[in-house]
């Protein structure tokens, strides 16, 4: 007998037929399959290669803010922000989402220009945030270096949550609702007859469907292709690394964009936290690398001088796809009937919950929910880019941050 | 009562073992997320092996069909402040490095290691 694998995993062989095919068992795909399924879309079914959670999902930094720079940005993760507030009581599990606050370091003067800037922006969108100034980022993050603290915006309702925890919960949720779930299913082509998607083929049979949505994280370029479609995309590797746990002495989460780094304390008080290089380095390979281990070592230390005597206890790599923009693709492949796009994420895990609901009401009512609409792939033909600058990410025309 | 500890570094039991499979997270990297085990700061080094004849037990398969979870490097912990140091000789010296400045040397952090996971 095939092993669970995770809880709500379906036990037995894919049906030969399903009303839409999820490929992709992360966070997105895991989502979309739970909201799918709650306005009653018929039989779903998610398939993911490995384990649920084994890309991305289960690699990211886990923090959560909606206060970016664009009303774009701004619009879809408030919704995120608004249903991660509940997000443990509606899928009945504890996602330890941690209301801690998170911080947007400014560390020049230029920064902090922007920051006020922005706030004006996140303020006309109910945004809880505010404008720190050097004294207030000091009493908020007493640890922190002074000499990289110019000000700052803090959102008090945003913070971080564990990410395998949400990964199960969605899982778990969906399964109730009817969702199956196929871990170590691989999808190894895509039937495409007059335009339109007619089936997908696994490494365990054949499955007819009138819709499959590319939620494939790393891997939804290939993906596409299988259905002969293009999504611009390019893969890059991160890094991140834990502590071994030390006392309380971080309450927010933190991004810099001076270090180009992102960091939080857990509640069990581990250090987690990635940094990106100045260039990205385009890889599928997600080997950890020593020049890595260095980079967040010399980084962190300089944001928080303190660490210095504590230890790194695991260090590992995972992959983004990114966009020209950075903005993830949701929506319609235009060329092709029945195919969805939701991929190219770098936020994903905060973005996950609202790009779910509102790609489930895409599919479900074929209307375009307006919040969701900047985000679809054909920005890229008429050249509507999103000019988001309020991301840490390092891109290949320099940093966006 | 007696208490079988399987994980020391987490302090997972047998007992949580046995429940985590029996709620589904029966693969060996399900387990580990789900129960912490071999997560800690000895990478799994003392409690891996214990855990897979376990796994292997609870869920009839060979022990050859339970891989152990994808080591993550350091192999053993190092301090920020030796990463930061590699390189750096003069750096090196400094009393704060400590004593386990010899780690950084471990292949396992090296381009040429195995992956620091298996992934999909």
């Amino acid at each position: 007998m095939r092993p669970r694998v995770i809880p709500g995993a379906t036990p037995g062989e894919p049906a030969a037929a399903y009303d839409a095919v999820i490929v992709g068992g992360g966070l997105q795909g895991l989502a979309l399959a739970y909201e799918l399924a709650k306005r009653r879309f018929g039989r779903i079914v998610v398939l993911e290669a490995a384990y649920p959670g084994s890309g991305g999902s289960g690699r990211n930094g886990e923090m959560i803010r909606s206060a970016f720079a664009t009303d774009e940005w701004i619009g879809l993760f408030d919704d995120s922000l608004r249903r991660w507030q509940t997000l443990s009581a509606e899928l009945d599990f504890n996602v330890l989402f941690t209301r801690a606050g998170y911080l947007l370091l400014a560390s020049t003067e230029e920064a902090l220009a922007a920051a006020r800037r922005n706030l004006a922006l996140q303020r006309r969108h109910g945004l809880h945030v505010d404008l720190l100034g050097h004294d207030e980022v000091r009493r908020l993050c007493p640890e922190m270096a002074p000499e990289m603290i110019a000000g700052g915006i803090v959102q008090h309702d945003a913070g971080f949550a564990h990410h395998d925890a949400t990964v199960w919960a969605y899982a778990q949720a969906a399964a109730r609702l009817g969702v199956e779930i196929h871990p170590y299913t691989r999808v190894t082509a895509i039937g495409v007859a007059g335009g339109a998607v007619t089936s997908v083929t696994t490494d365990r049979g054949v499955i007819s469907t009138p819709v499959v949505v590319d939620a494939a994280g790393g891997q939804a370029r290939d993906i596409a292709l299988l259905a002969g479609v293009d999504v611009p995309v390019e893969v890059f590797r991160l890094e991140a690394m834990v502590t071994e746990p030390l006392e309380p002495f971080l309450r927010p989460a933190v991004s810099s964009p001076a270090i180009m780094g992102y960091c939080h304390q857990t509640t069990r008080g581990e250090f987690v936290g990635g940094t990106e290089p100045d260039v990205p380095v385009p890889s599928t390979s997600i080997r950890s690398t020593l020049d890595g281990a260095r980079d967040m070592a010399r980084k962190f230390l300089r944001l928080f001088p303190r660490l210095a005597g504590v230890r790194m206890m695991r260090h590992w790599s995972g992959l983004v796809t990114q966009t020209a923009d950075i903005a993830p693709v949701l929506g319609r492949a235009p060329e092709l009937e029945g195919f969805y796009l939701d991929c190219g994420w770098v936020y994903g895990f905060v973005g996950a919950p609202a790009a779910a609901a509102l790609m489930a009401e895409l599919i479900a009512t074929c209307d375009t929910p307006p919040t969701l609409a900047p985000f679809g792939v054909e920005r890229f033909a008429t050249g509507k880019l999103i000019r988001e600058t309020s991301l840490v990410v390092a891109s290949t025309e320099g940093s966006a941050a | 009562m007696t208490k079988t500890i399987l994980c020391l570094c987490r302090d997972v039991s047998e007992a949580d073992v046995r429940r985590a499979v029996a709620e589904g997270y029966d693969d060996p990297e399900t387990l580990k997320r789900f129960t912490g085990a071999c997560t800690g700061p000895c990478q799994g080094k003392t409690c891996v092996e214990a855990i897979r004849r376990l796994l292997a037990q609870l869920t009839g398969r060979d022990l050859a069909d339970v891989p152990a979870p994808p080591r993550r490097p350091p192999a053993a912990p190092v301090r920020l402040g030796t990463l930061a140091a590699v390189g750096d000789a003069s750096a090196v010296d400094d009393a704060s490095v400590g004593d386990d400045a010899s780690t950084v040397d471990d292949t396992s952090l090296g381009e040429d290691a195995p992956a620091g996971e298996g992934g999909p």
